[in-house]
């Protein structure tokens, strides 16, 4: 690292400046990591739930364990000594950011997207049909989705969306459910799915293969999955070998979907459909949706006639997030993403200093987790470059106080991990999570 | 399962990809990036990245490329000096 000489002013650049990063996820904490690199002395992580980690959290699919490993490297950013975790406490309604601007010189919001776009058809409102962002919270033990009483009903489902979160809840809804066993999802999202076996899941992707956004692992695991098979229409498939990169990831997956449509039918308890070109028109159904009617996307006509009606009891939309509004903050609200230019806050068309967003919050929900890191960067070079200005703004004689924001800290955070590893021996599994507020908040079962 | 890094990085090492990684487990090898295949969590952030489609996914790998994983695992099996 390059050091200022001492006569220039503080050694350190950030010396002295107290900082807040809003949410604890992998965008939050990149962010908190970059800072103490760059060697900021306080950070105050503050996330709404009790719980740290985000998307690690609450969104990676339990059965990919791998890259839950990333919490180990999060973990060590947040029990930095340098670093204070405040969870429980929500940013704009918890705490306003007037406040949160009176006791911190800078604060990097990283609250993600995590609302789930509804489909705006019409049956939306039926029993049985969810957006990815209640369905996911649902199994991943969220604690603003919950349902203990049986949530699911089957045989059939079918899922809206061309990207990977389509494909975990479908390969949620497939696997053997004693798969997830060893996790750590809820009990009762483990008896909702053996309860109810799924023997045809269609995910219907509204433009065509070529185009969807899935990754090829993700891919590939559906067709590993034991006793499902995979069934593509192969006739309106585009050809791989035209790709012009024949490694990158739309060719592989091209080459997946012919692969599966070639595949002679064999009998499987279940099967996963691709319908590639259909739009979603109606939820159908009286007290439960029973049926989704899909019309081709691009039908220039109105006629029903190349309608698709399928029989399913579970209707999941999984067509993009938004960011939630934090009160306060300039927003854009279709899309939730904080008015910024580069991580600099913007208000009535000029820089914030000393506000600053990073991660989904700042661009929209795409890129894998990792892609966050270069915001990251970004923002620490932000505060660098500010950091004079955001000292000479501190009103004089005064001290920040960010000790006066209070929530539910590291400690709690670890009492709930030691209730969820009780909770898990029982099940053979390394945790098993907590997922009720009431639970969260007081660290017991 | 791991990703691994092919011939088409040698000599460009472009390090996009070392920008992505959320755990650091990129590194420079001798002529190209190497990925630790111990430490990689398999979260594909660093796939789309590179300029020259250099990254694969273990299982994407074409047979004559399965060296890489090799190269890999031995490269930092003697450490990298």
């Amino acid at each position: 690292m390059t050091r200022t000489p001492a006569s220039d002013g503080p050694r350190e650049p950030l010396c002295g400046l107290e900082v807040a990063v809003v949410g604890a996820g992998p965008s939050g904490v990149f962010a908190t990591q970059e800072l103490l690199r760059t060697g900021a002395h306080s950070v105050t992580v503050i996330d709404r739930l009790p719980a740290p980690y985000g998307l690690l959290r609450y969104g990676v699919a339990p059965d990919h364990q791998q890259m839950k490993q990333l919490i180990g490297s999060l973990q060590q950013v947040l029990t930095d000594p340098r670093v204070r975790f405040v969870g429980g406490v929500e940013v704009g309604r918890d705490l306003a950011t007037t406040t949160l601007r009176e006791r911190f010189d800078a604060i990097v919001y990283a609250a993600g997207a995590p609302i789930g776009r509804p489909l705006g058809v019409p049956g939306e409102g039926l029993p049985g049909v969810f957006t990815s962002e209640q369905f996911v919270g649902w199994y991943n033990a969220h604690p603003d989705h919950a349902v203990e009483d049986q949530l699911l009903h089957g045989p059939c489902a079918v899922v809206i969306g061309g990207g990977n979160v389509a494909l975990d809840v479908a390969r949620i809804l497939l696997l053997d459910p004693d798969e997830l066993v060893r996790t750590d999802v809820p009990d009762h999202v483990l008896a909702s799915l053996r309860a109810t076996r799924f023997t045809d899941v269609h995910v219907v992707v509204r433009r065509g293969a070529k185009e969807a956004n899935f990754t090829t692992k993700e891919l590939r695991e559906l067709g590993e999955l034991p006793g499902v098979g995979v069934i593509v229409d192969g006739s309106g498939l585009p050809d791989p070998s035209a790709e012009p990169d024949t490694r990158s990831r739309i060719a592989r997956n091209l080459e997946l979907f012919a692969g599966w449509a070639a595949e002679p039918a064999k009998p499987t308890r279940a099967r996963l459909h691709f319908h590639f070109g259909f739009s979603v028109r109606e939820a159908v159904g009286t007290d439960r949706v029973a049926s989704v009617r899909l019309r081709p996307t691009f039908s220039e006509t109105s006629d029903t006639d190349d309608d698709l009606l399928l029989r399913a009891q579970l209707l999941v939309s999984a067509v993009g997030y938004r960011g939630r509004e934090i009160q306060g903050i300039p927003t854009d609200p279709d899309s939730g993403i904080v008015t910024n230019v580069d991580g600099r806050i913007h208000r009535g068309g000029r820089v914030s200093l000393g506000e600053y967003v990073v991660g989904w919050q700042a661009r929209g929900p795409s890129g894998v987790i990792g892609t966050s890191k270069v915001d990251a960067r970004q923002v620490a070079s932000h505060l660098v470059e500010d950091a004079s200005a955001l000292r000479a703004r501190r009103p004089l004689g005064t001290a920040r106080d960010p000790l006066s924001v209070r929530g539910l800290g590291w400690a709690h955070w670890e009492r709930i991990e030691l209730a969820e590893q009780a909770l898990g021996e029982r099940r053979g599994a390394s945790s098993v999570k907590l997922f009720t507020w009431t639970s969260l908040r007081s660290a017991t079962p | 399962m791991v990703y691994v890094i092919t011939g088409s990085c040698v000599d460009v090492t472009d390090r996009s990809c070392v920008e992505q990684c959320p755990v650091d487990c990129i590194y420079e090898g001798d002529r190209k990036l190497e990925i630790h295949p111990d430490e990689c969590i398999d979260c594909g952030a660093c796939e789309p990245a590179c300029p020259v489609s250099a990254i694969s996914h273990e299982r994407d790998l074409a047979p004559s490329e399965v060296q890489y994983l090799d190269a890999a695992r031995e490269f930092f099996a003697r450490g990298r000096a």
